[in-house]
Protein backbone atom coordinates (compact mmCIF):
# COMPACT_ATOMS: atom_id res chain seq x y z
CA UNK A 1 0.00 0.00 0.00
CA UNK A 2 1.34 2.99 -1.24
CA UNK A 3 2.33 5.31 1.77
CA UNK A 4 0.75 8.80 2.44
CA UNK A 5 2.48 11.98 1.29
CA UNK A 6 4.68 12.99 4.48
CA UNK A 7 5.36 16.50 3.73
CA UNK A 8 1.17 17.51 3.59
CA UNK A 9 0.50 14.89 6.49
CA UNK A 10 3.08 16.66 8.42
CA UNK A 11 2.08 20.24 7.29
CA UNK A 12 -1.83 19.25 8.20
CA UNK A 13 -1.31 16.98 11.15
CA UNK A 14 1.18 18.86 13.04
CA UNK A 15 -1.47 21.85 14.73
CA UNK A 16 -3.77 19.03 15.47
CA UNK A 17 -1.23 17.17 17.32
CA UNK A 18 0.56 19.79 19.18
CA UNK A 19 -2.82 21.44 20.26
CA UNK A 20 -4.30 18.15 21.18
CA UNK A 21 -1.40 17.97 23.74
CA UNK A 22 -1.52 21.11 24.41
CA UNK A 23 -5.30 20.91 25.98
CA UNK A 24 -4.55 17.67 27.22
CA UNK A 25 -1.48 18.00 29.33
CA UNK A 26 -1.98 22.31 29.48
CA UNK A 27 1.20 22.85 29.30
CA UNK A 28 2.82 24.42 26.48
CA UNK A 29 6.49 23.32 26.43
CA UNK A 30 5.62 19.98 27.10
CA UNK A 31 3.15 19.64 24.49
CA UNK A 32 6.11 20.54 22.02
CA UNK A 33 8.38 17.70 23.92
CA UNK A 34 5.40 14.97 23.01
CA UNK A 35 4.80 16.63 19.57
CA UNK A 36 7.99 15.76 18.90
CA UNK A 37 7.65 12.48 20.68
CA UNK A 38 4.69 11.19 18.55
CA UNK A 39 5.81 12.07 15.29
CA UNK A 40 8.97 10.12 15.64
CA UNK A 41 6.97 7.14 16.51
CA UNK A 42 4.55 7.73 13.84
CA UNK A 43 7.72 7.87 11.62
CA UNK A 44 9.14 4.98 13.07
CA UNK A 45 5.72 2.78 12.90
CA UNK A 46 4.46 4.08 9.79
CA UNK A 47 4.67 1.05 7.82
CA UNK A 48 2.20 0.19 10.17
CA UNK A 49 -0.42 2.05 9.32
CA UNK A 50 -3.60 0.66 7.67
CA UNK A 51 -5.55 3.12 5.67
CA UNK A 52 -8.26 0.77 5.84
CA UNK A 53 -8.68 0.91 9.60
CA UNK A 54 -8.40 4.44 10.03
CA UNK A 55 -7.69 7.86 8.58
CA UNK A 56 -4.04 8.60 8.96
CA UNK A 57 -5.20 11.63 11.34
CA UNK A 58 -6.95 9.62 13.70
CA UNK A 59 -3.42 7.05 13.69
CA UNK A 60 -2.05 10.25 14.51
CA UNK A 61 -4.16 11.32 17.16
CA UNK A 62 -4.33 7.68 18.73
CA UNK A 63 0.01 8.02 18.69
CA UNK A 64 -0.31 11.05 20.66
CA UNK A 65 -2.72 9.82 23.14
CA UNK A 66 -0.82 6.78 24.43
CA UNK A 67 1.93 9.22 24.49
CA UNK A 68 0.43 11.45 26.47
CA UNK A 69 -0.97 8.32 28.88
CA UNK A 70 2.63 7.42 29.57
CA UNK A 71 3.37 10.78 30.06
CA UNK A 72 0.30 11.03 32.76
CA UNK A 73 0.84 7.27 33.87
CA UNK A 74 4.82 8.04 35.47
CA UNK A 75 4.31 11.51 36.19
CA UNK A 76 3.12 12.81 39.42
CA UNK A 77 0.82 15.89 39.61
CA UNK A 78 2.30 19.27 40.18
CA UNK A 79 1.73 22.86 40.92
CA UNK A 80 1.07 24.42 37.78
CA UNK A 81 4.09 25.80 36.41
CA UNK A 82 2.37 27.16 33.22
CA UNK A 83 4.06 30.80 33.63
CA UNK A 84 7.42 29.44 34.18
CA UNK A 85 6.72 27.11 30.94
CA UNK A 86 5.81 29.87 28.76
CA UNK A 87 7.09 28.77 25.07
CA UNK A 88 7.94 31.85 23.21
CA UNK A 89 5.06 32.77 21.22
CA UNK A 90 5.21 34.01 17.23
CA UNK A 91 2.14 35.82 16.51
CA UNK A 92 1.58 39.76 17.40
CA UNK A 93 2.55 40.20 21.32
CA UNK A 94 -1.84 40.88 21.71
CA UNK A 95 -2.47 38.30 19.68
CA UNK A 96 -0.14 35.90 21.66
CA UNK A 97 -1.44 37.37 25.31
CA UNK A 98 -4.88 37.17 24.08
CA UNK A 99 -4.60 32.90 23.14
CA UNK A 100 -2.13 32.69 26.66
CA UNK A 101 -5.14 34.51 28.54
CA UNK A 102 -7.46 31.94 26.84
CA UNK A 103 -5.45 29.01 27.54
CA UNK A 104 -4.51 29.85 30.78
CA UNK A 105 -8.67 30.60 31.39
CA UNK A 106 -9.75 26.99 29.60
CA UNK A 107 -6.49 25.66 31.54
CA UNK A 108 -8.61 26.32 34.52
CA UNK A 109 -12.13 25.70 33.92
CA UNK A 110 -11.16 22.31 32.63
CA UNK A 111 -9.21 21.07 35.30
CA UNK A 112 -12.66 20.84 37.18
CA UNK A 113 -13.76 18.34 34.60
CA UNK A 114 -13.28 14.29 34.92
CA UNK A 115 -10.38 12.73 33.17
CA UNK A 116 -12.95 11.71 30.57
CA UNK A 117 -14.69 14.64 29.93
CA UNK A 118 -11.20 16.70 29.15
CA UNK A 119 -9.69 13.79 27.14
CA UNK A 120 -12.40 14.15 24.61
CA UNK A 121 -12.65 17.90 24.67
CA UNK A 122 -8.91 17.81 24.02
CA UNK A 123 -9.37 15.54 21.03
CA UNK A 124 -12.18 17.37 19.62
CA UNK A 125 -10.72 21.33 20.21
CA UNK A 126 -7.12 20.89 20.18
CA UNK A 127 -6.75 17.84 18.31
CA UNK A 128 -10.08 18.50 15.89
CA UNK A 129 -10.89 15.20 15.54
CA UNK A 130 -14.76 14.53 14.45
CA UNK A 131 -17.31 12.80 17.26
CA UNK A 132 -16.84 9.36 15.22
CA UNK A 133 -13.13 9.49 14.98
CA UNK A 134 -13.22 9.86 18.71
CA UNK A 135 -15.54 6.87 19.47
CA UNK A 136 -12.72 5.09 17.32
CA UNK A 137 -9.92 6.27 19.68
CA UNK A 138 -11.86 5.65 23.10
CA UNK A 139 -14.21 2.83 22.25
CA UNK A 140 -16.82 4.65 23.38
CA UNK A 141 -20.26 4.65 20.93
CA UNK A 142 -20.38 7.94 18.89
CA UNK A 143 -23.70 8.75 20.49
CA UNK A 144 -22.31 8.37 24.06
CA UNK A 145 -18.75 11.02 22.97
CA UNK A 146 -21.37 13.71 21.70
CA UNK A 147 -23.65 13.28 24.93
CA UNK A 148 -20.24 13.78 26.99
CA UNK A 149 -19.17 16.37 24.94
CA UNK A 150 -22.44 17.87 25.19
CA UNK A 151 -22.53 18.04 28.73
CA UNK A 152 -18.50 19.24 28.90
CA UNK A 153 -18.79 22.30 27.15
CA UNK A 154 -22.42 23.32 28.81
CA UNK A 155 -20.32 23.49 32.16
CA UNK A 156 -17.80 25.09 30.44
CA UNK A 157 -19.85 27.59 28.81
CA UNK A 158 -21.37 28.39 31.92
CA UNK A 159 -18.57 29.52 33.83
CA UNK A 160 -16.55 30.99 30.71
CA UNK B 1 -23.72 23.66 20.34
CA UNK B 2 -22.30 27.24 21.34
CA UNK B 3 -18.54 26.16 21.83
CA UNK B 4 -16.65 28.83 19.34
CA UNK B 5 -14.73 29.89 23.30
CA UNK B 6 -13.12 26.24 22.87
CA UNK B 7 -11.10 27.21 19.81
CA UNK B 8 -9.93 30.89 21.34
CA UNK B 9 -6.78 28.99 22.91
CA UNK B 10 -5.81 26.96 19.97
CA UNK B 11 -2.34 28.09 18.68
CA UNK B 12 0.31 27.64 16.02
CA UNK B 13 3.61 25.71 16.71
CA UNK B 14 6.31 27.48 16.43
CA UNK B 15 8.45 27.37 13.25
CA UNK B 16 11.27 26.35 14.85
CA UNK B 17 9.47 23.44 16.56
CA UNK B 18 7.99 22.42 13.26
CA UNK B 19 11.33 22.87 11.62
CA UNK B 20 13.45 20.93 14.27
CA UNK B 21 11.06 18.05 14.02
CA UNK B 22 11.23 17.97 10.53
CA UNK B 23 14.59 17.36 10.93
CA UNK B 24 14.78 14.77 13.38
CA UNK B 25 12.66 12.70 11.68
CA UNK B 26 14.49 13.08 8.15
CA UNK B 27 17.31 12.13 10.49
CA UNK B 28 15.84 9.37 11.72
CA UNK B 29 15.29 7.98 8.44
CA UNK B 30 19.16 7.97 7.76
CA UNK B 31 19.87 6.16 11.55
CA UNK B 32 19.90 2.51 11.61
CA UNK B 33 17.10 1.57 13.91
CA UNK B 34 18.48 0.16 17.21
CA UNK B 35 18.63 -3.69 17.03
CA UNK B 36 19.94 -6.61 19.68
CA UNK B 37 21.40 -4.75 22.89
CA UNK B 38 19.14 -2.15 22.43
CA UNK B 39 18.96 -0.94 26.05
CA UNK B 40 22.51 -0.33 26.05
CA UNK B 41 22.69 1.48 22.70
CA UNK B 42 19.93 3.35 23.88
CA UNK B 43 21.73 3.99 27.26
CA UNK B 44 24.99 5.27 26.06
CA UNK B 45 23.07 7.55 23.83
CA UNK B 46 21.38 9.16 26.47
CA UNK B 47 24.68 8.93 28.54
CA UNK B 48 26.55 10.65 25.69
CA UNK B 49 23.81 13.88 25.23
CA UNK B 50 23.56 14.00 29.03
CA UNK B 51 27.85 14.41 29.56
CA UNK B 52 27.63 16.94 26.38
CA UNK B 53 24.75 19.17 28.16
CA UNK B 54 26.41 18.72 31.72
CA UNK B 55 29.90 19.67 30.88
CA UNK B 56 28.89 22.81 29.44
CA UNK B 57 28.90 24.22 32.58
CA UNK B 58 31.06 21.71 34.66
CA UNK B 59 34.14 20.90 32.56
CA UNK B 60 36.66 23.22 35.15
CA UNK B 61 38.12 24.85 31.98
CA UNK B 62 34.49 25.95 30.65
CA UNK B 63 33.95 27.11 34.26
CA UNK B 64 37.07 28.73 35.07
CA UNK B 65 37.46 30.43 32.07
CA UNK B 66 33.59 32.21 32.69
CA UNK B 67 34.48 32.67 36.05
CA UNK B 68 37.93 34.47 35.61
CA UNK B 69 36.29 37.24 32.45
CA UNK B 70 32.95 37.25 34.09
CA UNK B 71 33.70 38.24 37.64
CA UNK B 72 31.36 36.56 40.13
CA UNK B 73 31.36 37.22 43.58
CA UNK B 74 27.64 36.22 44.46
CA UNK B 75 25.69 33.83 41.97
CA UNK B 76 22.20 35.52 41.50
CA UNK B 77 21.19 34.95 38.25
CA UNK B 78 21.71 33.04 35.70
CA UNK B 79 21.72 33.93 32.36
CA UNK B 80 21.86 32.07 28.87
CA UNK B 81 24.33 33.32 25.88
CA UNK B 82 23.87 31.33 22.92
CA UNK B 83 27.15 29.96 21.69
CA UNK B 84 28.32 29.37 17.75
CA UNK B 85 29.15 26.31 17.26
CA UNK B 86 32.27 27.08 15.08
CA UNK B 87 33.47 29.45 17.69
CA UNK B 88 33.61 26.62 20.64
CA UNK B 89 35.25 24.10 17.78
CA UNK B 90 38.05 26.56 17.34
CA UNK B 91 38.79 27.80 20.80
CA UNK B 92 39.28 23.91 21.84
CA UNK B 93 40.77 22.43 18.52
CA UNK B 94 44.91 21.49 19.65
CA UNK B 95 45.79 22.99 16.55
CA UNK B 96 44.33 26.05 16.86
CA UNK B 97 43.75 28.62 19.93
CA UNK B 98 43.46 25.92 22.30
CA UNK B 99 42.22 26.98 24.61
CA UNK B 100 42.04 24.62 27.66
CA UNK B 101 45.48 24.70 27.25
CA UNK B 102 46.09 28.50 27.15
CA UNK B 103 43.72 28.90 29.85
CA UNK B 104 45.59 26.41 32.05
CA UNK B 105 48.81 28.10 31.85
CA UNK B 106 47.37 31.04 33.56
CA UNK B 107 45.39 28.67 36.06
CA UNK B 108 47.61 27.84 39.31
CA UNK B 109 45.75 24.93 40.94
CA UNK B 110 45.73 25.80 44.85
CA UNK B 111 44.31 23.02 45.53
CA UNK B 112 43.16 20.13 43.99
CA UNK B 113 40.14 18.52 44.24
CA UNK B 114 39.81 14.81 46.01
CA UNK B 115 38.28 12.09 44.40
CA UNK B 116 34.15 11.70 44.57
CA UNK B 117 33.49 9.59 47.56
CA UNK B 118 30.04 7.80 47.37
CA UNK B 119 28.08 8.43 50.63
CA UNK B 120 24.74 6.82 52.30
CA UNK B 121 22.70 9.27 52.87
CA UNK B 122 21.91 13.23 52.46
CA UNK B 123 23.07 13.97 56.22
CA UNK B 124 26.28 12.16 55.13
CA UNK B 125 27.17 14.20 52.29
CA UNK B 126 26.11 17.53 54.02
CA UNK B 127 28.06 16.27 57.18
CA UNK B 128 31.09 15.57 54.63
CA UNK B 129 30.59 18.52 52.61
CA UNK B 130 29.82 21.11 55.60
CA UNK B 131 26.72 22.38 54.30
CA UNK B 132 22.58 21.44 54.96
CA UNK B 133 22.09 19.37 51.94
CA UNK B 134 18.36 19.68 50.11
CA UNK B 135 16.79 17.15 48.92
CA UNK B 136 13.65 17.02 46.64
CA UNK B 137 10.59 15.61 47.94
CA UNK B 138 8.62 15.27 44.56
CA UNK B 139 10.22 12.01 43.52
CA UNK B 140 9.46 10.32 40.26
CA UNK B 141 8.67 6.46 40.34
CA UNK B 142 10.75 6.29 37.10
CA UNK B 143 13.77 6.97 39.21
CA UNK B 144 13.80 4.73 41.93
CA UNK B 145 17.50 4.35 42.50
CA UNK B 146 19.59 7.00 44.62
CA UNK B 147 23.40 7.22 44.19
CA UNK B 148 25.38 10.23 46.35
CA UNK B 149 28.50 11.43 46.34
CA UNK B 150 30.52 14.24 47.62
CA UNK B 151 33.73 15.84 45.43
CA UNK B 152 36.03 17.58 47.77
CA UNK B 153 36.63 21.44 47.19
CA UNK B 154 39.66 22.78 45.24
CA UNK B 155 40.98 26.57 44.81
CA UNK B 156 42.57 27.88 42.07
CA UNK B 157 44.35 31.11 41.33
CA UNK B 158 43.74 32.56 37.46
CA UNK B 159 46.06 35.43 36.13
CA UNK B 160 45.09 36.93 33.07
CA UNK B 161 47.27 37.79 30.23
CA UNK B 162 46.92 40.56 28.02
CA UNK B 163 48.98 39.09 25.41
CA UNK B 164 46.90 35.83 25.22
CA UNK B 165 43.50 37.68 25.21
CA UNK B 166 44.82 39.41 22.48
CA UNK B 167 45.44 36.20 20.43
CA UNK B 168 41.95 35.11 21.04
CA UNK B 169 40.88 38.26 19.69
CA UNK B 170 43.01 38.43 16.75
CA UNK B 171 41.89 34.85 15.75
CA UNK B 172 38.62 35.67 15.44
CA UNK B 173 39.47 39.03 13.74
CA UNK B 174 38.16 41.44 16.38
CA UNK B 175 39.83 44.31 15.91
CA UNK B 176 37.17 47.04 17.54
CA UNK B 177 38.03 45.88 21.11
CA UNK B 178 40.93 46.93 23.00
CA UNK B 179 42.04 44.71 25.48
CA UNK B 180 42.16 46.75 28.87
CA UNK B 181 46.05 47.96 28.97
CA UNK B 182 46.09 47.27 33.01
CA UNK B 183 44.39 43.88 32.62
CA UNK B 184 48.21 42.09 32.22
CA UNK B 185 49.62 40.03 35.53
CA UNK B 186 45.74 40.67 37.86
CA UNK B 187 44.73 37.87 39.48
CA UNK B 188 41.31 36.31 40.60
CA UNK B 189 41.17 33.98 43.08
CA UNK B 190 38.62 31.16 43.30
CA UNK B 191 37.63 28.66 45.86
CA UNK B 192 35.06 26.41 44.91
CA UNK B 193 33.39 24.24 47.90
CA UNK B 194 32.75 20.44 48.16
CA UNK B 195 30.05 19.51 45.39
CA UNK B 196 27.53 17.31 46.63
CA UNK B 197 26.10 14.90 43.86
CA UNK B 198 22.82 13.18 43.79
CA UNK B 199 21.92 10.46 41.03
CA UNK B 200 18.40 9.56 40.34
CA UNK B 201 18.13 6.96 38.10
CA UNK B 202 15.68 4.00 36.51
CA UNK B 203 15.56 1.96 33.22
CA UNK B 204 16.05 4.61 30.87
CA UNK B 205 16.29 7.82 32.71
CA UNK B 206 18.40 9.87 35.04
CA UNK B 207 18.69 12.93 36.93
CA UNK B 208 21.54 14.38 38.18
CA UNK B 209 21.18 16.72 41.34
CA UNK B 210 24.61 18.68 41.98
CA UNK B 211 24.44 21.28 45.01
CA UNK B 212 27.78 22.94 46.65
CA UNK B 213 27.87 26.07 48.35
CA UNK B 214 28.42 29.44 46.67
CA UNK B 215 32.15 29.76 45.13
CA UNK B 216 34.17 32.45 46.82
CA UNK B 217 35.65 34.52 44.30
CA UNK B 218 37.72 37.42 45.29
CA UNK B 219 38.65 40.05 42.35
CA UNK B 220 41.58 42.75 42.14
CA UNK B 221 39.71 46.17 41.99
CA UNK B 222 39.22 48.36 39.19
CA UNK B 223 38.42 45.73 36.38
CA UNK B 224 36.26 46.89 33.56
CA UNK B 225 33.77 43.63 34.10
CA UNK B 226 31.82 45.15 31.38
CA UNK B 227 34.74 45.61 28.73
CA UNK B 228 36.00 42.11 30.00
CA UNK B 229 32.67 40.76 29.61
CA UNK B 230 32.15 42.12 26.51
CA UNK B 231 35.51 40.77 25.03
CA UNK B 232 33.95 37.10 25.69
CA UNK B 233 30.65 37.85 24.42
CA UNK B 234 32.56 38.80 21.20
CA UNK B 235 34.74 35.97 20.86
CA UNK B 236 31.84 33.60 21.56
CA UNK B 237 30.05 34.58 18.38
CA UNK B 238 27.60 37.30 19.92
CA UNK B 239 26.90 40.05 17.43
CA UNK B 240 28.88 43.60 17.93
CA UNK B 241 25.93 46.31 18.82
CA UNK B 242 24.19 42.76 20.82
CA UNK B 243 27.65 42.15 23.19
CA UNK B 244 27.93 45.75 23.75
CA UNK B 245 24.32 46.62 24.94
CA UNK B 246 24.08 42.58 26.77
CA UNK B 247 27.77 43.48 28.46
CA UNK B 248 26.28 47.12 29.51
CA UNK B 249 22.79 45.83 30.63
CA UNK B 250 23.96 42.80 33.12
CA UNK B 251 25.31 43.33 36.70
CA UNK B 252 28.69 40.78 36.70
CA UNK B 253 29.06 40.89 39.81
CA UNK B 254 25.97 38.70 40.43
CA UNK B 255 25.08 36.78 36.73
CA UNK B 256 26.58 33.24 35.78
CA UNK B 257 26.85 33.50 32.45
CA UNK B 258 26.23 29.84 30.40
CA UNK B 259 27.08 29.33 27.22
CA UNK B 260 24.76 26.81 25.77
CA UNK B 261 24.70 25.48 21.47
CA UNK B 262 22.60 28.42 20.02
CA UNK B 263 21.50 25.97 17.48
CA UNK B 264 20.18 22.92 19.43
CA UNK B 265 18.80 24.91 22.48
CA UNK B 266 15.88 26.70 24.11
CA UNK B 267 15.96 28.17 27.52
CA UNK B 268 13.67 30.22 29.70
CA UNK B 269 13.77 32.22 32.80
CA UNK B 270 12.31 30.55 35.43
CA UNK B 271 11.46 31.31 39.21
CA UNK B 272 12.22 28.53 41.80
CA UNK B 273 11.00 28.77 45.34
CA UNK B 274 10.93 32.82 44.47
CA UNK B 275 14.56 33.04 43.28
CA UNK B 276 15.79 33.20 39.66
CA UNK B 277 16.28 30.07 37.45
CA UNK B 278 17.48 29.01 34.12
CA UNK B 279 16.01 25.95 32.67
CA UNK B 280 17.93 24.83 29.56
CA UNK B 281 15.88 22.93 26.92
CA UNK B 282 17.56 20.56 24.41
CA UNK B 283 15.48 20.19 20.89
CA UNK B 284 14.24 16.91 19.92
CA UNK B 285 16.87 16.41 17.98
CA UNK B 286 18.79 13.79 19.65
CA UNK B 287 18.96 10.08 19.52
CA UNK B 288 17.54 9.85 23.00
CA UNK B 289 14.51 7.79 23.39
CA UNK B 290 13.22 9.69 26.64
CA UNK B 291 13.02 13.28 26.48
CA UNK B 292 15.95 15.39 25.56
CA UNK B 293 18.27 16.54 28.55
CA UNK B 294 16.88 19.68 30.48
CA UNK B 295 18.94 21.38 32.85
CA UNK B 296 18.25 23.83 35.44
CA UNK B 297 20.20 26.27 37.46
CA UNK B 298 19.53 27.95 40.41
CA UNK B 299 20.77 29.57 43.89
CA UNK B 300 20.12 30.66 46.92
CA UNK B 301 22.54 33.72 49.10
CA UNK B 302 24.14 30.40 50.55
CA UNK B 303 23.93 27.44 47.50
CA UNK B 304 24.62 27.13 43.89
CA UNK B 305 22.11 24.22 42.26
CA UNK B 306 21.79 22.33 39.00
CA UNK B 307 19.45 19.74 37.69
CA UNK B 308 20.60 17.82 34.57
CA UNK B 309 17.60 15.11 33.24
CA UNK B 310 16.08 13.26 30.58
CA UNK B 311 13.07 13.90 32.15
CA UNK B 312 9.85 16.40 31.41
CA UNK B 313 10.85 20.16 31.63
CA UNK B 314 8.29 20.50 34.43
CA UNK B 315 9.26 17.13 36.55
CA UNK B 316 12.77 18.79 37.06
CA UNK B 317 10.89 22.04 38.41
CA UNK B 318 9.05 19.95 40.38
CA UNK B 319 11.69 18.62 42.00
CA UNK B 320 13.28 21.87 42.20
CA UNK B 321 10.26 23.86 43.35
CA UNK B 322 10.22 20.86 46.44
CA UNK B 323 13.57 21.01 47.43
CA UNK B 324 14.02 21.18 51.38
Amino acid sequence: MAEPNWDAVYAENFPRVYNFLRYRLRHEALAEDLTSRTFEKAWRDRRRYRRDLAGFSTWLLRIARNVAVDHLRTSHPHAPLEDAMEVAAEGTPEEDAVVSSNFARLCQLVETLEEREQELLALKYGGGASNRAIAELTGLSESNVGTILHRAVTALRALW
Amino acid sequence: MEDEFMYLALRKPRVALLRQVRERLRSLEQTPRLTGSRRSVRWIAVAATLALVVSLVTVPSMRAGAQAFLDLFRVVNFVAVPVRKDRIDALARPAGLDLPRMLSEQIKVLKAPSAPQSVASPEEAGALAGMRVLVPTYHLTALPNVNIAVTGGQALMVTASSQKLQQVLDAFAIDDLPVPADLDGKTVNINVHPIVQMVYSGEHQQVVLVESRQPDISLPAGLDLARLAEIGLRVIGMGKSEAYQFAQQIDWRTTFVVPVPGDATNFLQVTVQGRPGLLIRRSASTNAPSFPISQLLWSTPDEVFVLSGNVAPQDLLGMAQSMQ
